[in-house]
């Protein structure tokens, strides 16, 4: 099993913690990784090797960081060590997309790590009115709630090279797929180091963030937790 | 800083130098390698030490108590094994270590402990860090290579990973913890760098939280549905939290900053509502309370305690959910740290200033009182001492250094004061064995160990009571029977007792 870290980043109200909720809910294994609170959770995904075809567990730990402006500076210690962040905007919030931006450019200067993945997600997809859908513009505005267009989002994301996706905790649209896009990308990324690892040893703990572990076979999992 | 390497070296529990200094090289390396033959062993103290404590360890019997261990293991495993916090079971580790099989172990402990207190009166944290966690991994090692360890299966193998650091940091606290390191030293100005700084980070920490410990939650923006919830809450988060100063090892330290922790999400999930997307019961919420129990409470020597679980407690252990938590109690210790007029929200000045000075002239007044106190105390001789005392009851560890008492040959003393004392006045910069203890070598006898068991229920029956207490406190309305049933469903664990008595409690 791998186990990655994955930092969450934005504004207080752009509904971060709600995404991770939302992901581990509908995942089918139990939580049982959890037992203090909501701010750190733990989930377990599979993904699939694109050579071997394997079946490869990754393992998120999930850190939930505080999104007021009063306890910005808190946020180095939460995503140190981190290999994926998760930047989280409200798609019907102005300010919250280059408050977004502000945390990407914190991530980059302050994070060391070449590697580390950003993933950019606009939330509350279901208060928009899903233009691509529908086809018209203008006739519903009313129900629209929309201020942060796609292109503008998507081309900032192209530009400093991060993931993105616009989804909806609440209806889950979307949710999985970013949990599963981020599992592969970080495989992809770690898997040369891995095989290293794995030639020279295989079970042991290491001080490092990824971890090859033999993992037990545990009869209450079901075979697999994502489609 | 180059006899400083050659310390480490020379130190380094992986060279195995401490063992060929006593010119008994092959005989304990024979012993070692069969751990029954006893005859072959060099004349050092060392080891007579360890034949005393063993004498009866012949090899008997191995087949019978193969079978037995093999059964009582399945047994406590099905009880303990998929329980939702790892249970840690200290009386049967000391139970494995007691296995004479285990004796070349015990022999490196041990001398791993003395070359640490002897050979030199304060190591720097970055030094004891070193040390100690290179012991753990070598102690560790060996665990591959000795019954009853070497068949122990991965749970029961972590209990005695666990076993080792909290025996090991049980024996050098008082020259880890940077509070215990001053008293121990009676003199701030022999202390390392990295102590220094934790005490005067102590001293800080406290004088921000009582400057701003009269603030409201919303100076905090927290935004709170039931306040007087809210006050018995964090009233009891922070007293889990202070706890901290009742146990030595970094586990246990840690188990109180998990427990601390779990009493604010009691309270998140169960009387606030938050909003429809659940944003309310993660880290926006978490944090900001985090914070406010911390400026509420009477902790003391958090950032020395932090610090210590930091770098003594096992890099494999502190992850996940205990890296998160630790890591937010770093985060709320850095903001209270840097804490003024300007990061908190405030509605009416005038009221604010108003109670800023009030709570000014208060802590004046308290602080009178305090001196005067001293100044009586000092005059009645033992201050110092009592003061210690005052920090050092704790009801895990005493069960521990009655376990080392009748170990003690194992142990150098320097949990109590009193060869604490003994200890300063006799060990030198350089080599000095320590014959105090020798004297006070006791034979393990069957007396003893029943002794042990005694102690421990009592001890356990004590922590049990005050469990019991915390919770009716939290739980005034509830049935005290049902409150009972509920402790002893979750084992007496605090935490997850809170947690079932709030979904009762809905």
């Amino acid at each position: 099993m791998l186990q990655f870290k994955l930092v969450l980043l934005g504004d207080s109200s752009v509904g971060k913690s709600s995404i991770v909720h939302r992901f581990v809910k509908d995942s089918f294994d139990e939580l049982r990784e959890s037992t203090i609170g909501a701010a750190f959770l733990a989930q377990t995904i599979k993904i699939k090797d694109t050579e071997t075809q394997e079946d490869i567990d990754i393992k998120f730990e999930i850190w939930d960081t505080a999104g007021q402006e009063r306890y910005k500076s808190l946020a180095p210690m939460y995503y140190r060590n981190a290999n994926a962040a998760l930047v989280v905007y409200d798609l019907t919030q102005k300010n919250s997309l280059s408050k977004a931006m502000s945390w990407v450019d914190e991530l980059k200067s302050k994070v060391g790590d070449e590697d580390l993945v950003i993933y950019l997600v606009g939330n509350k997809l279901d208060l928009c009115d899903n233009v691509e859908n529908r086809g018209g513009k203008e006739q519903e505005e009313e129900e629209n709630k929309r201020v942060v267009t796609t292109q503008e989002a998507d081309s900032y994301a192209k530009d400093q090279g991060l993931l993105f996706a616009e989804i909806s905790a609440k209806t889950g649209q979307g949710v999985k797929e970013v949990f599963q896009t981020i599992g592969e990308k970080l495989y992809e990324i770690k898997k040369p180091e891995l095989l290293a690892k794995k030639n020279r040893e295989y079970g042991r703990n290491s001080s490092e963030a990824v971890d090859i572990n033999i993992q037990r076979p545990n009869t209450n999992d079901p075979t697999s937790c994502c489609s | 800083m180059s006899d400083q390497k050659e310390i480490l070296e020379q130190f380094d529990p992986l060279t195995n130098k401490d063992f060929s200094d006593n010119d008994t090289d092959k005989s304990t390396t024979e012993s070692i390698n069969d751990p029954s033959d006893k005859r072959n062993k060099g004349p050092n103290e060392l080891e007579k030490k360890c034949d005393s404590q063993s004498d009866d360890s012949s090899p008997k019997g191995t087949e019978t108590d193969e079978v037995e261990r093999a059964i009582t293991t399945e047994e406590e495993q099905q009880t303990n094994g998929h329980d939702d916090e790892p249970f840690f079971d200290f009386q049967l580790f000391i139970k494995q270590l007691q296995d004479s099989r285990s004796v070349p172990l015990v022999k490196y402990i041990k001398s791993f402990l003395e070359k640490f207190v002897t050979q030199r009166q304060l190591w720097t944290t970055e030094e004891q860090q070193k040390l100690i966690n290179d012991f753990k991994l070598f102690i560790y090692g060996k665990f591959d290579e000795y019954e009853p360890f070497k068949s122990l299966d991965e749970v029961k193998l972590h209990n005695a990973k666990e076993g080792i650091e909290k025996l090991v940091m049980g024996k050098l606290y008082t020259h880890c913890f940077a509070p215990f390191t001053k008293k121990r030293l009676r003199n701030t100005v022999l202390l390392d760098k990295g102590h220094k700084q934790d005490l005067i980070a102590d001293k800080k920490l406290r004088e921000k939280i009582e400057e701003f410990r009269f603030i409201e939650p919303d100076n905090l923006d927290i935004i709170i549905v039931k306040p007087n919830k809210l006050k018995t809450f964090v009233n009891y988060s922070g007293i889990e939290l202070d706890k901290v100063n009742n146990f030595k090892a970094p586990r246990d330290k840690m188990v109180c900053i998990l427990n601390s922790c779990k009493v604010i999400f009691g309270y998140l999930k169960h009387y606030e509502p938050g909003s429809d997307d659940g944003d309310a019961k993660g880290a926006d919420s978490f944090i900001p309370l985090l914070i406010y129990t911390i400026l509420k409470s009477k902790v003391q020597f958090l950032v020395s305690n932090v610090k210590y679980i930091e770098r003594f407690r096992l890099e494999e252990f502190l992850r996940g959910e205990e890296s998160y938590y630790l890591s937010s109690i770093q985060a709320a210790i850095d903001f209270i740290m840097t804490l003024d007029v300007r990061s908190l929200t405030i509605n009416d000045y005038n009221v604010y200033n108003e109670r800023y000075h009030q709570n000014k002239i208060k802590l004046e007044k308290e602080k009178e009182v305090i001196k005067e106190k001293r100044l009586q105390k000092e005059s009645s001789t033992t201050s110092l001492s009592s003061k210690a005392t005052d920090i050092s009851r704790h009801p895990f560890d005493e069960i521990t250094n009655s376990m080392f008492s009748v170990f003690n040959d194992l142990f150098i003393s320097s949990g109590d004061e009193e060869s604490s004392k003994a200890e300063v006045e006799k060990a030198t910069p350089t080599h000095n064995t320590i014959t105090t203890t020798a004297t006070q070598q006791v034979h393990m006898t069957e007396a003893q160990e029943e002794d042990i068991g005694v102690i421990v229920e009592q001890m356990e029956e004590n922590e049990r009571n005050e469990t019991m207490l915390t919770l009716q406190n939290m739980f005034p309305d509830m049935d005290k029977d049902l409150i009972e049933d509920v402790c002893r469903a979750k084992k007496y664990r605090i935490g997850p007792a809170v947690d079932a008595l709030l979904m009762l409690s809905d």
